[in-house]
């Protein structure tokens, strides 16, 4: 093996190992949120969006849409968790009472989960598989197809 | 029933002191919300009528600005804006201001324009922040709102001071109101120069204004610099002290030291002693300026993201009167009948609280 094949396995082993323990802190962080309010069933899907209240604007703004506008269709395979909602009235006004109110969405109004890990200026969508995260995908101005991956991703 | 809200002073054994004031809380009045406002609302401004005090502000949910009568409460008038179309103002309104009867300035940070507003949302001019040939962003926050003169608009200019080392830029900057040119005002103090590889948490490039229309001045408040600058009516720019004694001048943080993540800069910027909002309440001819001691690094450990507050005091020629010990919202509007303060309360998600003031000084 060459210089380069084993620099560039190195690098990639490297990449990976931090990934991994990149999602290793987020998850073990959801975890601790899910133990402080009880919401046992937020890894249950296959896909979870956590949703912070301030941050990237237009970021947020692009994930409120898709769940004002599609993501009840998604619902079974879907999990959203607003995350730092300092006022459920804030929520309720642009989201929506019927929204806030569905199942699938999960509101951490103690701010359990906004923490570590999770305390991010931009929405993230995690890929579950039987509650490990299998991939962490940022919605952010570097990372703009995101939304549109997890879209394909939910309509297979 | 008064009472007195707060009476201490800063400082340690040895120190020199300022003098202790109080601030004396008088009432509180509750403005019932509709279903659509809460109470964290982008700006506040008081438009003290003839009539009454009318107490205007932003709500960022629906682009409407709202007023109430602060006398009694009741709610007086609503004015819808359209974000879109020929009269729309955008989607990020970080102030306005109600001049007249029938004219409202509007800041748009994405539009990056100063809309002029009639009562009934109509568009009647408007500005452009931006140079085709310079890159700029500016800002208006409810820490420095909208200052104009007759030629000019002075604005923040967005500009960071994350990591100056052997240059200033602008921190205040000046677009003609023909939309002829822009032009540097001020720019960040000397004690935003960092040694080294050093860098300031980002809310410290944060530049805090108050205006003094019988003066025409303008005043600005840099969280790392004791003194406020003054632009006068004559475009003049002076300094004068107005800091706590013995205020401790802090390092930039090193590479190391310099967080990679939002949480970890706001930890970081806790830790640094600053001062934040300058007010002048034109009707007592005095300034407030709001000062915030560092969080000691045990509480920052536990995650306890607070900071002791105090504000200075000052008469109209800057000579410092002392410091009043007064916490919560910077959201501080002026009137006849004293200082108000905008509550923000999420557990009372139907009611705007505000409490008035008086001064014990």
């Amino acid at each position: 093996m060459g210089f380069r094949s084993v620099l560039s396995l190195s690098l990639l082993i490297v990449v990976l190992t931090s990934c991994q323990s990149e999602n290793a802190r987020i998850l073990e962080t959801v975890k601790e949120g899910m133990d402080a309010t009880g919401f046992q069933s937020l890894l249950d899907k296959d896909y979870l969006i956590v949703l912070p209240r301030t941050g990237c604007t237009g970021c947020i703004g692009s994930v409120e849409e898709f769940l004002m506008s599609d993501s009840r269709n998604y619902s079974s395979k879907l999990n959203v968790l607003l995350t730092d909602v300092v006022s459920l009235k804030t929520a309720r006004i642009k989201l929506g009472e019927e929204l806030i109110s569905s199942e699938y969405i999960f509101i951490d109004k103690n701010s359990d989960f906004y923490k570590g890990a999770l305390m991010s200026l931009y929405p993230l969508i995690i890929y579950l598989e039987k509650d490990e995260i299998e991939l962490v995908e940022e919605v952010s101005p570097k990372n703009s197809q995101a939304l549109d991956n997890l879209f394909f991703a939910l309509s297979e | 029933m008064l009472f007195i809200v707060s009476c201490t002073s800063q400082g340690s054994a040895g120190d020199e002191f300022l003098a202790p004031l109080a601030l004396i809380e008088t009432d509180e009045i509750d403005l019932v919300l509709d279903k659509e406002t809460t109470s964290n609302n982008s700006f506040y401004q008081l438009i003290d009528t003839d009539s009454m005090p009318l107490l205007a502000f932003f709500n960022p949910l629906n682009s409407a600005i709202y007023m109430y009568n602060l006398d009694n409460g009741k709610f007086k008038k609503r004015i819808d804006f359209a974000k879109e179309g020929p009269n729309g103002i955008g989607d990020r309104i970080t102030s306005f201001n109600v001049i007249s009867k029938d004219s409202i300035l509007i800041h748009s940070y994405y539009k990056r324009k100063i809309f002029f507003m009639n009562w009934q949302a109509e568009a009647k001019g408007e500005l452009k922040l931006y140079s085709e040939t310079v890159e700029i962003a500016p800002q208006t926050s409810r820490g420095a709102g909208l200052v104009w003169d007759d030629s000019w608009f002075y604005l923040a200019s967005g500009n960071s001071c994350l990591k100056l080392k052997d240059f200033q830029p602008a921190s205040i900057i000046k677009v003609s109101r023909d939309g002829s040119g822009i032009e540097e005002v001020v720019s960040f103090p000397d004690s935003y120069l960092v040694q080294n590889k050093g860098y300031w948490p980002k809310k410290l490039c944060d530049v805090f204004s108050a205006y003094n229309p019988e003066k025409k001045s303008i005043i600005y408040s840099f969280p790392l610099e004791e003194k406020i600058i003054v632009v006068n009516e004559k475009g003049g720019v002076e300094e004068f002290d107005f800091g706590i004694p013995n205020f401790e001048k802090q390092k930039g943080l090193s590479p190391s030291e310099y967080p990679g993540d939002p949480f970890a800069e706001f930890k970081a910027f806790l830790g640094y002693s600053r001062f934040a909002n300058i007010y002048y309440d034109p009707y007592r001819k005095v300034y407030l300026r709001s000062f915030y001691k560092k969080t000691p690094t045990e509480m920052l450990e536990e995650n306890k993201l607070v900071s002791e507050k105090s504000m200075i005091a000052a008469n109209d020629d800057f000579e410092v009167l002392g410091e009043v010990d007064f916490q919560g919202t910077e959201n501080l509007v002026f009137g006849k009948k004293g200082l108000y303060q905008i509550l923000f309360d999420n557990n009372v998600e139907d009611t705007l609280k505000i409490k008035r003031y008086e001064y014990g000084f």
